[in-house]
């Protein structure tokens, strides 16, 4: 099974990712808080990691910090508008060598499916699963 | 294609753009296997365009270009788009997932 967090503040947000993610062998679970999210991933270490960057209390920029303090090659998506103002906390980060992927909100189910597949996909991968890795990336285009 | 197997597109006619963040294992990955197919693009259609973008540096261009996570890889050239997300490099050969020999086979067809 592969264990993917969501952590995002916003109960419907959150809801529709682990509704998403609930096929094939993953377990999403989701956090409402930064704090929550790091209690969660600290007591069972997740295999991908969904983070909203706009989150009252402790911030996604805080939260990503303290995940990558403890697991230092955790696949982690920060989730957030592609706009300059949300992305200058990120350049900061990228400056202290923190390291993170980025994800466009909002996500389609497909886009959301597409990223867990990518990440989680086996590194050896057959020509049978990777055309239909490849189907699936098309679809959400 | 040309009896020397080389292809009679345009020089410049294949352009590639690739998305990452930082420099994430992910992000070193494609980078590596771009570079890689720049050299062989080369080899095969003459000269090529290869962006590599950081989507911290320039949003606005992944946001005209559809870009919803990184890595994502585009075909620009030839066209029409298309787009790869993820591990772009761990599998298959990323010549292939693009398709460029047959959307180069296309566009000569016209």
């Amino acid at each position: 099974m592969k264990k993917i967090l969501v952590i995002d503040d916003d109960d419907a947000v959150r809801d529709s990712f682990i509704a998403a993610l609930g096929y094939r062998d993953y377990m999403p679970s989701g956090a409402g808080s930064g704090a929550a999210g790091l209690e969660s991933a600290g007591a069972e270490r997740p295999d991908l990691v969904f983070l909203d960057l706009k989150m009252p209390g402790m911030s996604g920029v805080e939260t990503l910090s303290a995940l990558r303090a403890l697991y230092p090659d955790l696949p982690i998506y920060l989730v957030t508008g592609f706009y300059g103002e949300f992305l200058e906390p990120l350049k900061d980060l990228r400056r202290r060598g923190v390291l993170f992927e980025l994800a466009r909100k909002p996500l389609t189910v497909a886009e959301i499916r597409a990223i867990a597949e990518g990440v989680l996909a086996p590194r050896d991968r057959t020509p049978a699963a990777m055309t239909a890795a490849r189907a699936l990336s098309q679809a959400s285009h | 294609m040309t009896a020397s197997g080389a292809s009679s597109l345009e020089p410049a006619q294949v352009h590639l753009r690739l998305y990452v963040t930082g420099r994430t294992p992910a992000a070193l990955e494609a980078i590596a296997a771009v570079r890689n197919l720049e050299h062989e693009l080369r080899q095969a259609f003459g000269a090529c365009a290869i962006d590599v973008i950081d989507v911290l540096d320039d949003p606005d261009a992944a946001l005209r270009d559809g870009i919803y996570a990184t890595p994502t890889i585009l075909r620009l050239k030839p066209g029409p788009a298309r787009r790869i997300f993820g591990r772009i490099g761990a599998g298959l050969s990323l010549r292939d997932e693009l398709r460029l020999d047959d959307a180069a086979s296309s566009a000569v067809a016209g």
